[in-house]
C-alpha cells in the first residue's frame, strides 16, 4: 500500500467513524452498517419462498423522448423520438424485455402496448411540457391505476422522468429548484427508508451499500430537483412519496435525488444508474469502476425484481411483435460525444 | 511513510472528531459537510487499472439461423447476446471477424484488452485457425507482461481444448443439449482465484442445487481424460463438472493454472440475453450469474496495460454494425450481428 492510500485511509475511517457516529445521535439518517445487517437477514428469506410465483420472462415499457438525442446531428424529422441505447441495454442486464412506448403514438397503440408490459422506464431529457408531458401524465396514471386493480406495476422515473412524476404529484408547478449538479459525481446520503421493504437500496450488496456514502459512485446530471424539505412539506408529495437517499450540489445544497412511494411500486431517481455501465462519453465522466458497474447492476436488478412481481403475462407473439429488437439502434457517438447509440422512431 | 507519521495522522483525525458526548446532540452533522470530508480522503480509482476496457469477440461462420437471415458466402455473426454480456460488466466490444485479413485482425487484437471465443459448431476450415492464430497471440501478450483475458465459452472451450492438446479428436460425445442444469465444484479447486471469486456464497451453493446454467452442447471432455492428458492437465485447473442426460459427468468450467483463460462448457451470456428457449432459466439468481460471470472478463481486462488510441477503438467498435431480429417466432437466438466478408 502506497503512503498516500495509508494517508487516506487513517485520515478517513477515523473521521468518517466519528461523523457516522455523530449522525447516528440525530436518528434521522440511518447507519450504513445497520442497513447492511437488516438488509441481508430480510433479502434472503424474503425472495426465495415467492420465487415460483414470480413471473420470469417481464417486459419493461420505456417512453421515447423528442428529438434525436444530438441536437439534430442524427435526424431533424419533425416528430422524431428516441431512446437512448443505455436505458434498453440496462433494462436487458436485469433480465427484461424492451418494448418502446413512442410519446407521440396514438393512445390506442399506447394502450395496446402497455397491455404488453410489466413495469414503466421514463428517461432523463429535457422536455417538461407539451405532448410528451401529457404522453408521460398518461402513462403514470394507466400505472397508478393497474396497482389500484390489483397488479404490482413498478414505474422507474430516471432524472427528468423522476422530476416530472414528483411536478405531477405535487400538482403544483414550482416545486422544483434549480440546483448546480450537472455532470455531477455524487456521494448519496441513504435514509431510514432506504432500508424499508422493496425499496431500490434494500437490494444493494451490502459491501456495495456502504460504499455509496465514501466514494463517489454516482452520476447526476441535472439543473432542477426538490429540497427534502419542501417534498415533507407538500401534502400531496408528502403523503405519496417516502425520501430514500439524499445528495449534495457543487454549492453544498441538499436535494432529494430519491423517493420512493409509500403506496405504489413508484421510484424516483435523480442519479443515472444506466450510464456507468453504458455511456463512454469523456465528457460525461461516469464513472466506470467495477463497483460504479455494480451500482448499475443492482439498480437494474432492483427494477426487473419488481417487474416480476407484475401478474401480467400478454401473449407472447404479440410481445416480440414489439420488442425493441424490431428496431436498430444508431452510432450517435462516433466522435466520442453525446449517446454512444440512440433508437430513433421517426 | 514512517509509522511515526502514522500515528501523527490517527491522531490528528481523532482530535478532529468530537466524542460523542461533546456536544454532537446539539450540533447535527450535515450531509453537506460530510461530503466536505469524504472529498478530501475518498481514494482516488486505483490508477494501474484501466477503466475505458474493450474486449474482442471473435465472430463465427454463418448467420447463426441456418441460412434463415443470411445465404451469403463468407457470413459470419455475432449472437447479441455475448454483446450484451460484456457491455453488461463496463466493457465496449470490437468485433474480430475470423474471415478478414490477417493484418486486420492483428490490428484490431491491438485495440482491446481481452477477447472472448463464442459457442458455435466449426471445428475445423479457416475459422479454426483463424481461433488457433489468436490464441496463441493471447498466450504470447501475456508472456510479454501484458495481463490479457480469455473467456471460451461451449465451442470456444472446445477448441482451446484441441489447441492445447494438439488432439482433434480429443473431445467426447455427451447429450446436454438445450438443458439447464446444476453445477458441481471441485473440491480441491482454487476458486478465490477463479471467476467464481466474487459469488456470493449464497449463490454458489444454489448453483450446486438448482438448475441455473444452460447447457447446449453435444461434446465435452471427462474429468478423467483432460487429467490423463500431460498437456490439458498442466494448462488447465478443473473448478467445475456437471452431468449429462445420461449421468454422464464433464468437465463444465476450467482456469488456466498461469494465464487469464477461463473455459466455460455452459452458457453465461444466455441467462440475462436470451429468449428463444424455454429452457433457460431467467430467475434473478441465474441473471446474478451472468452478471458476475462477465463482472470477473471484465475485471480482469481492467488489468491490460493496453492503451489504444480512443478514435481507432470509436472505429472499430460494434455499434458500427447493427443488430438483425432473428427470434421474431420465438426460435434461435434473439438478435444477432451478421458481418459480410471483408
Amino acid at each position: 500500500m502506497s503512503n498516500d492510500n495509508v494517508f487516506s485511509l487513517f485520515f478517513f475511517v477515523t473521521l468518517f467513524t466519528c461523523l457516522v457516529a455523530a449522525i447516528a445521535q440525530d436518528g434521522h439518517i440511518f447507519l450504513p452498517s445497520q442497513l447492511n445487517q437488516d438488509n441481508s437477514l430480510s433479502s434472503s428469506s424474503s425472495y426465495a419462498a415467492a420465487d415460483s410465483k414470480l413471473n420470469q420472462r417481464p417486459v419493461i415499457g420505456i417512453l421515447s423522448h423528442p428529438g434525436d438525442g444530438s441536437s439534430g446531428r442524427l435526424s431533424n424529422v419533425s416528430d422524431v423520438s428516441y431512446i437512448a441505447a443505455s436505458y434498453v441495454k440496462f433494462v436487458e442486464s436485469g433480465g427484461a424485455r424492451v418494448i418502446p412506448l413512442l410519446y407521440n403514438e396514438s393512445p390506442q397503440n399506447l394502450n395496446k402496448k402497455l397491455d404488453l408490459v410489466n413495469g414503466v422506464l421514463f428517461t432523463g431529457g429535457w422536455a417538461t411540457s407539451g405532448p410528451y408531458l401529457q404522453t408521460l401524465q398518461y402513462v403514470f396514471k394507466k400505472a397508478l391505476e393497474r396497482n389500484d386493480a390489483g397488479d404490482h406495476f413498478p414505474v422507474l422515473g430516471l432524472n427528468l422522468g423522476g422530476n416530472l412524476l414528483i411536478k405531477i404529484v405535487a400538482d403544483q408547478g414550482d416545486v422544483l429548484e434549480t440546483f448546480n449538479a450537472s455532470s455531477l459525481l455524487s456521494y448519496l446520503q441513504l435514509w431510514s427508508s432506504a432500508n424499508d421493504e422493496g425499496s431500490l437500496y434494500q437490494r444493494f450488496p451490502s459491501d456495495l451499500l456502504s460504499l455509496l456514502s465514501i466514494e463517489t459512485l454516482v452520476l447526476h446530471n441535472h439543473k432542477y430537483a426538490i429540497t427534502p424539505r419542501k417534498l415533507q412539506y407538500n401534502r400531496n408529495l408528502g403523503n405519496f412519496f417516502d425520501i430514500l437517499a439524499t445528495s449534495t450540489d457543487r454549492d453544498d445544497k441538499i436535494f432529494v435525488t430519491t423517493a420512493r412511494g409509500k403506496n405504489y411500486p413508484v421510484t424516483v431517481n435523480l442519479w443515472q444508474p444506466e450510464k456507468n455501465a453504458f455511456e463512454w462519453a469523456t465528457s460525461l465522466k461516469a464513472p466506470h469502476t467495477e463497483n460504479a458497474v455494480r451500482v448499475t447492476q443492482s439498480t437494474a436488478n432492483f427494477f426487473v425484481s419488481e417487474a416480476r412481481k407484475s401478474s401480467n403475462k400478454p401473449n407472447a407473439q404479440e410481445v416480440r411483435d414489439n420488442l425493441i429488437y424490431n428496431y436498430q439502434p444508431t452510432y450517435g457517438g462516433a466522435a466520442g460525444k453525446g449517446y454512444d447509440q440512440v433508437y430513433l422512431f421517426q | 511513510m514512517s509509522s511515526g507519521a502514522v500515528w501523527v495522522l490517527f491522531l490528528l483525525a481523532f482530535s478532529l472528531c468530537p466524542l460523542p458526548s461533546a456536544g454532537v446532540r446539539s450540533e447535527i452533522v450535515l450531509p453537506s459537510q460530510l461530503r466536505r470530508v469524504s472529498t478530501t480522503s475518498c481514494p482516488a480509482p486505483d490508477p494501474n487499472l484501466y477503466y475505458q476496457p474493450v474486449i474482442g469477440i471473435v465472430s463465427h461462420p454463418g448467420d447463426g439461423a441456418s441460412g434463415r437471415l443470411s445465404n451469403e458466402t463468407g457470413v459470419s455473426y455475432i449472437a447479441a447476446s455475448y454483446v450484451k454480456f460484456v457491455e453488461a460488466a463496463g466493457a465496449r466490444v470490437v468485433p474480430l471477424i475470423y474471415n478478414e485479413p490477417p493484418e486486420k485482425l492483428l490490428k484490431k487484437l491491438e485495440l482491446v484488452n481481452g477477447v472472448l471465443f463464442t459457442g458455435g459448431w466449426a471445428k475445423n476450415g479457416l475459422y479454426f485457425e483463424t481461433v488457433t492464430k489468436i490464441f496463441k497471440k493471447i498466450l504470447e501478450k501475456n508472456d510479454a507482461g501484458d495481463h490479457f483475458p480469455l473467456y471460451a465459452v461451449c465451442l470456444g472451450f472446445e477448441l482451446i481444448t484441441m489447441i492445447i492438446s494438439e488432439d482433434n479428436n480429443i473431445l467426447e460425445e455427451f447429450t446436454a443439449s438445450n438443458q439447464a442444469s446444476t453445477i458441481q465444484f471441485v473440491e480441491s479447486a482454487n476458486i478465490e482465484e477463479s471467476l467464481f471469486q466474487r459469488f456470493p456464497p449464497e449463490l454458489l451453493r444454489k448453483m450446486t442445487t438448482d438448475c441455473l446454467v444452460m447447457q447446449n452442447h453435444r461434446y465435452g471432455i471427462s474429468p478423467g481424460k483432460l487429467l490423463d492428458n500431460r498437456k490439458l492437465s498442466s494448462f488447465f485447473e478443473i473448478l467445475t463438472t456437471c452431468s449429462d442426460e445420461d449421468d454422464k459427468v464433464y468437465v463444465s468450467t476450467v482456469r488456466s493454472r498461469n494465464y487469464p483463460v477461463t473455459g466455460f462448457q455452459w452458457h453465461p451470456e444466455k441467462n440475462a440475453f436470451e429468449w428463444g428457449s424455454p429452457r433457460i432459466p431467467h430467475t434473478e439468481d441465474a441473471v446474478q450469474i451472468t452478471q458476475h460471470v462477465a463482472n470477473f472478463l471484465v475485471s480482469e481486462a481492467r488489468k491490460s496495460i493496453n492503451r489504444p488510441f480512443t478514435q481507432e477503438v470509436l472505429d472499430n467498435l460494434v455499434y458500427n454494425y447493427s443488430p438483425t431480429y432473428g427470434g421474431k417466432a420465438g426460435k434461435g437466438y434473439d438478435e444477432v450481428y451478421l458481418f459480410a466478408q471483408a
